[in-house]
């Protein structure tokens, strides 16, 4: 009974972090630039690292968001997908407490994306979702090796 | 293959499929930008800005060559009478647009914000390239409108 519940939710953040992360990277490859300007605005990285940051985290979150739903490598992605919660996290706790107003950058550039405490709590949640996933995994991948030998 | 072979192997791939990509979509950050990240060894270009109201004499001399960085739809609304349409992605993609250029002849780059890093990316590339009276119009296209300065409506020359 325990197992199928865990099933349903495994399953779940799964298909949901899959989704969340092919959706957050859709507008970072149409604007490319915006995103770097965005990235610098957490004043972490220069303008040149963050230039290759918009090159790279877009694909990167295309590519783990797509192998998390079709389930290729499942103990690698679910391990990038905390790594990404993990550093949005810090991202965006610290812009929040150097009081910088920045944009998010996360979804879309609007105003309602600015870094509020919503959206730490929402990063935090996403983060104790992610290490979810992570730990389910683990289960799954440990039992379908008990069961192999 | 171990997690941290693949978690690796994700990485390059994403990292490999990115850059490429970038170099074929409209809007990409393609090498030459990214090359200019790499190249922070070489001594800083100091920009020079140029005042709306120079500039505006310049045009009236015929004393500069402007060229609107800004996207073709936005330049066919209007823009600086005579000034030269080359959109910031395309000069990326295509880098002899301005190949026949006199090379000492002043350019005044402008966009619409009084101040954007794309810009200040192809100033600093055209003055490595050796066009050294690169200027940056001062407040932008905007400021230019602010002070209803003469415009021009329709494609680029």
């Amino acid at each position: 009974m325990k197992t199928n519940w865990q099933n349903s939710i495994y399953y779940l953040l799964r298909i949901g972090f899959g989704f969340l992360l092919i959706f957050s990277s859709l507008y970072k490859i149409q604007s490319p630039f915006e995103f770097a300007e965005a990235v610098q605005n957490y004043r972490i990285f220069g303008e040149g690292l963050s230039r290759w940051i918009a090159v790279w985290i877009p694909y990167l979150e295309v590519l783990t968001g797509l192998f998390l739903i079709v389930g290729i490598w499942i103990d690698a992605v679910v391990f990038i997908n905390a790594s990404l919660m993990l550093i949005f996290l810090i991202m965006v706790v610290q812009a929040y407490f150097r009081n910088l107003d920045i944009q998010c950058g996360c979804y879309a550039f609007d105003e309602d994306s600015r870094i509020k405490i919503t959206k730490l709590l929402e990063n935090l949640f996403f983060l104790c979702g992610s290490i979810w996933l992570v730990r389910l995994s683990l289960n799954k991948i440990k039992r379908i090796q008990s069961i192999d030998t | 293959m171990s997690t941290i072979y693949r978690i690796i192997a994700i990485g390059f791939i994403s990292l490999i499929i990115g850059i490429g990509t970038n170099q074929l979509i409209n809007q990409g950050i393609r090498w030459p930008i990214l090359l200019l990240v790499l190249s922070k060894t070489e001594e800083p270009v100091d920009l020079i800005y140029i005042p709306v109201d120079t500039a505006r004499y310049l045009l009236l001399q015929k004393g500069a060559f402007f060229v609107d960085i800004r996207p073709k739809d936005e330049f066919e609304i209007d823009h600086i009478p005579g000034s030269f349409s080359l959109p910031f992605y395309q000069y990326f993609g295509q880098k002899n647009l301005l190949k026949t250029m006199d090379k000492n002849k002043t350019i005044i780059l402008y966009c619409f914000e009084p101040i954007n890093k794309k810009v200040e990316l192809l100033a600093k590339q055209l003055l490595k390239e050796g066009f050294k009276q690169t200027r940056i119009l001062q407040g932008g296209f905007a400021a230019w409108l602010e002070n209803r300065y003469p415009l021009e409506i329709g494609k680029s020359l």
